[in-house]
């Protein structure tokens, strides 16, 4: 036996013809039987019975007669559009029955994946590989982690080099040399192996013992950039800045010091002799 | 043999043959109109919205399979065309703050029916008319799709399944629900419902 909203849920069906033989015979017995559904069914034919009441507006002649002279510049514009010939060029070669449709989903996931991988690795790699790109390769740059004693070695070899191009800076005296012979090439490129250098002894600098050493080598890094950006063949206010960066923080001094006392640290054999050939500016 | 010729002028239509396009619209612009101003409620909504339906139907002409249904198609995409125009709609309505549900609040006045057949009623039948338009506009958009496409453009419950992609149960739910509503909102006919029916 059903129940009363199994019947009304054929009252739709019923409305519109759409039950079979049995199931109007079924539903007219229960009507006959059920006054509340019998009410209710009456009541919604009523409603049906209104709404064919509803006319609609004839449509404005001026449009449908001119629906077409409307449509054909759109259509034009559209022919023209060149996502939409695109389209219609992709599913008349019917590509779209060759692939499922399921495998455009998997094509999507994997380009905003690899997508989040490439911004990831821009925003998030490693502070030294972007160094060494920008530099060229040292033979000193290396990875492998130094014994105290190497590593002091080489940081006085880097501050060493460091102060020999500082000094050429600080010295240079624009009334005294030549403008024309003002070509800093070679100094860059020592800038930049130095930079190059600084990447691999700062990780390695730990300790309390080190900080001045570290704000040294950090000092350096920046002046060794600006010489490294010095762009200008006769840009004599950029040395100038350079050198009076140097004066203003001291560099050679603090370069003197650190030197002095990594010295006494060192063996005497483990100390480099000074460079014969001094870089020429 | 009729379905043989569309289908013959779809193809042209997909090969870009702009001809048969126009003999397509001039065969459903009237049928495409009547089902936008149901959906719409207004003349110019449904013309425009005609329009759009055309040029969408010519755009997208070559996803169309043969072996579908022809206007259940089309009927798809008015339907479509016009649930997206209405949802940019309310954005922008939502944006502004122009809310238009005054209209839809005002309670209209109860009319007494019993003298419908008199031709002197003309301007009472205008109100009625209206009152059944306000009564549609009640409906949820899907609501009334279903509605409108059972009762006025006589799709079967099959046919509308297939126009809405919705499932048969949801389909004739939607169509009760509908009417229902239609009923609360016609509840003032008293001389139609009879006297149990006034809420």
């Amino acid at each position: 036996m059903k129940s009363c909203l199994e019947f009304q849920s054929q009252f739709v069906d019923a409305f519109y013809n759409e039950l079979n033989t049995s199931q109007q015979q079924a539903l007219i017995r229960h009507l006959e039987q059920c006054e509340s559904c019998r009410i209710e069914f009456n009541h919604l034919q009523t409603v049906l019975k209104l709404a064919s009441n509803r006319t609609r507006p004839e449509p404005n002649p001026e449009f449908i007669d001119n629906l077409w002279e409307r449509l054909a510049p759109r259509l034009q514009a559209s022919t023209h559009n060149w996502l939409n010939n695109l389209k219609s060029w992709w599913h008349q070669r019917n590509f779209s029955g060759m692939i499922p449709a399921w495998s455009y989903r998997v094509v999507g996931v994997v380009a905003i994946f690899l997508i989040g991988v490439w911004v990831g690795y821009l925003y998030f790699k490693p502070e030294s590989t972007l160094i060494n790109n920008q530099t060229t390769p040292s033979k000193a740059a290396s990875t492998v982690p130094l014994n105290q004693t190497a590593l002091k070695s080489q940081a006085l070899d880097y501050i060493e080099r460091s102060k020999i191009l500082l000094l050429g800076f600080v010295n240079y005296e624009p009334l005294s040399n030549n403008n024309v012979r003002l070509d800093l090439t070679y100094q860059q490129k020592i800038s930049r192996e130095l930079i190059g250098e600084a990447a691999v002894l700062k990780p390695q600098l730990t300790g309390a013992e080190h900080l001045r050493l570290l704000e040294l080598i950090s000092d350096l890094e920046i002046i060794l950039l600006q010489i490294t950006n010095y762009e200008k063949e006769f840009d004599l206010p950029a040395i100038e800045l350079i050198s009076s960066g140097v004066e203003n923080q001291a560099l050679l001094l603090k370069i003197n010091i650190e030197e002095m006392k990594l010295a006494t640290q060192l063996e005497p054999a483990a100390v480099k002799k000074p460079r014969e050939k001094p870089i020429k500016l | 043999m009729r379905n043989a010729n569309e289908h013959s002028l779809i193809q042209q239509i997909q090969t870009g043959n702009q001809a048969a396009f126009r003999e397509l619209v001039e065969k459903y612009k009237t049928r495409i109109y009547y089902f936008a101003y149901d959906l719409c409620g207004n003349p110019q909504d449904a013309e425009d919205l005609t329009q759009d339906v055309f040029i969408k139907t010519y755009r997208s002409i070559h996803q169309f399979r043969m072996e579908a249904n022809f206007l259940a198609w089309i009927y798809r995409i008015t339907l479509n065309t016009f649930i997206d125009q209405k949802r940019k709609k309310s954005f922008w309505l939502l944006k502004f703050n122009l809310d238009d549900q005054d209209a839809e609040k005002s309670i209209p006045e109860p009319v007494d029916t019993s003298h419908w057949g008199n031709p002197e009623s003309q301007a009472e039948a205008t109100l009625i008319q209206k009152q059944l338009d306000q009564a549609l506009n009640q409906l949820s958009p899907k609501e009334r799709s279903a509605f409108v496409l059972r009762h006025y453009h006589d799709q079967s419950i099959k046919e509308i399944v297939e126009i809405m992609s919705l499932s048969e149960g949801t389909v004739k739910s939607l169509i009760f629900r509908a009417i229902k509503k239609l009923q609360k909102s016609l509840s003032f006919y008293k001389n139609e419902f009879g006297t149990e029916c006034v809420e």
